[in-house]
C-alpha cells in the first residue's frame, strides 16, 4: 500500500509554519484525523493561537481534525527499553 | 438583562399548558424550565422526568436528582431503551431522532397515566439552526418548547437561572454521551462507559468545558481554548487517565472544543435544523 499523500503535504505545512521535528500519522475510522507528534519545545506554541493557524494549514492537506498526540516519546522509549530488559533478564524492574 | 415581555410570555405559555411533564436532563435549560413551571403552576401540576440509560452521564443524573430535591421539583426517573434499537446503535446522522422518539413516547405515556396535559422540552431560541433531528420526534409527539416559544436565549436563561439561585446557571452544555461518537461508529455501552470514565478523569483534573470524542480506540480531546494551555501542564496525567479509561491513543484537538464539531463532516443535505423540523 502506498503512503497517504496527505501525510507529506501535512508535514510540509508544519515545516512552513516553522514546526521542526514533527511527524504525522493518520487516525480515525474515516482516516479523518491528522495525529501529530511534535518535540516538547513546540508544545506551548501548539496549544495557543498559533496552533489554530497551524491546524488550518494541516487541514488543507485533506483532514477534518488535527490533533496532537499526548504520548511522551521519550517516556515511551524508556518503557520500551524497560520491557526489553525485563524480557532479556527475566527480572521485573520497579 | 432579560426582557420583561419574554418573562411574561414564558409564564403565559406555562399557564396555557395547564399541567406538564418536562423532559428533565439536569442541564441548564430543563432545570430552569422545571423551576419556573413549579413557580407558575405549583408542584402538583409539574413532573420532571429524567430518562435513564447508558448514554446519560452519571453526574448529570446526580445533578438532576439533587436540584429537584433542593428546589421542590417533583421528579421521576424512567428507563429508556434506545440502546436496544439497532437504528440508534448504528449511529447514523439522525441518531437523536431514535433516542428522542423513545424518550418522548415514554414521557407521553407518563403524562397520560398521571393526567398531566402537556409534555415540554427545554429547547431555546439559540438552538434554532442547529442540527437537531430529535426535534422531529418532539414534533411527532406534540412536545412543546416554551423557552423557544418565548424567545429566550441561552444567555437569558443563564441570567434568570442565576437570579433564581440555580446551581446550573453556569454549567457548561452537556449533551448525552453518544454525542461523543462520530456518526458511523456504533454506540455501545462499553464505548459510552469509556467516554464517561475519561471525562470524569478530566473533570477531576479541573477541566470544565471539553469533550472526549471516541474515534474507535482513539480519544480526541476537545478542550475549550481558554483551558488548552493547561493541557500541556497536565499532559502526563491526562494521558495516563484516558488510557486507563480504555483508549489506546490520546490526542488533543488543536482547534479546541467547539459545539457540533462532529457535524463538520456532514453534508448540508444530512442536517436537520430546529425550526425546519415540523
Amino acid at each position: 500500500m502506498s503512503a497517504d499523500p496527505r501525510i507529506a503535504a501535512a508535514e510540509r505545512a508544519l515545516a512552513e509554519h516553522g514546526v521542526r521535528g514533527a511527524s504525522v500519522e493518520v487516525e480515525g475510522h474515516e482516516r479523518e484525523i491528522a495525529a501529530l507528534r511534535v518535540p516538547d519545545a513546540e508544545w506551548e506554541r501548539m496549544m495557543g493561537p498559533d496552533g489554530v493557524r497551524i491546524a488550518g494549514a494541516v487541514k488543507a492537506a485533506g483532514f477534518r481534525y488535527v490533533a496532537l498526540d499526548l504520548a511522551d516519546p521519550e517516556k515511551d522509549r524508556l518503557t520500551q527499553r524497560r520491557g526489553e530488559t525485563e524480557r532479556t533478564t527475566g527480572t521485573r524492574l520497579p | 438583562m432579560i426582557d420583561e415581555a419574554k418573562r411574561e410570555r414564558l409564564r403565559g405559555i406555562l399557564r396555557e399548558c395547564g399541567s406538564v411533564v418536562i423532559g428533565y436532563s439536569g442541564g441548564v435549560d430543563s432545570v430552569f424550565l422545571a423551576t419556573v413551571a413549579v413557580q407558575v403552576l405549583g408542584p402538583a401540576s409539574v413532573l420532571a422526568v429524567t430518562g435513564k440509560s447508558d448514554s446519560v452521564a452519571s453526574w448529570m443524573e446526580d445533578t438532576a436528582r439533587e436540584v429537584a430535591g433542593r428546589f421542590g421539583i417533583p421528579w421521576l426517573e424512567v428507563e429508556t431503551r434506545e440502546m436496544e434499537d439497532p437504528r440508534y446503535a448504528a449511529n447514523p446522522s439522525n441518531r437523536c431522532y431514535f433516542c428522542k422518539s423513545e424518550l418522548w413516547t415514554r414521557l407521553a405515556d407518563v403524562a397520560r397515566a398521571r393526567g398531566l396535559r402537556t409534555v415540554l422540552d427545554g429547547s431555546n431560541a439559540d438552538d434554532v439552526g442547529d442540527h437537531r433531528p430529535g426535534a422531529v420526534a418532539a414534533a411527532e409527539n406534540a412536545v412543546r418548547s416554551p423557552l423557544l416559544e418565548a424567545g429566550l436565549t441561552k444567555a437569558e436563561i443563564r441570567a434568570w437561572s442565576r437570579e433564581l439561585g440555580l446551581p446550573t446557571w453556569d454549567q457548561p452544555a452537556a449533551p448525552c454521551l453518544a454525542s461523543r461518537l462520530p456518526y458511523g461508529i456504533a454506540v455501545t455501552p462499553q464505548r459510552l462507559k469509556e467516554v464517561e470514565r475519561a471525562e470524569l478523569a478530566l473533570r477531576a483534573l479541573g477541566f470544565r468545558d471539553f469533550r472526549v470524542r471516541h474515534h474507535g480506540g482513539v480519544a480526541r480531546l476537545e478542550v475549550h481554548p481558554s483551558e488548552l494551555a493547561r493541557v500541556a501542564e497536565h499532559r502526563a496525567a491526562i494521558h495516563a487517565a484516558v488510557l486507563e479509561a480504555g483508549f489506546r491513543r490520546v490526542l488533543v484537538d488543536l482547534q479546541g472544543y467547539r459545539r457540533g464539531a462532529l457535524n463538520e463532516g456532514l453534508a448540508a443535505v444530512q442536517l436537520v435544523q430546529l425550526g425546519s423540523a415540523a
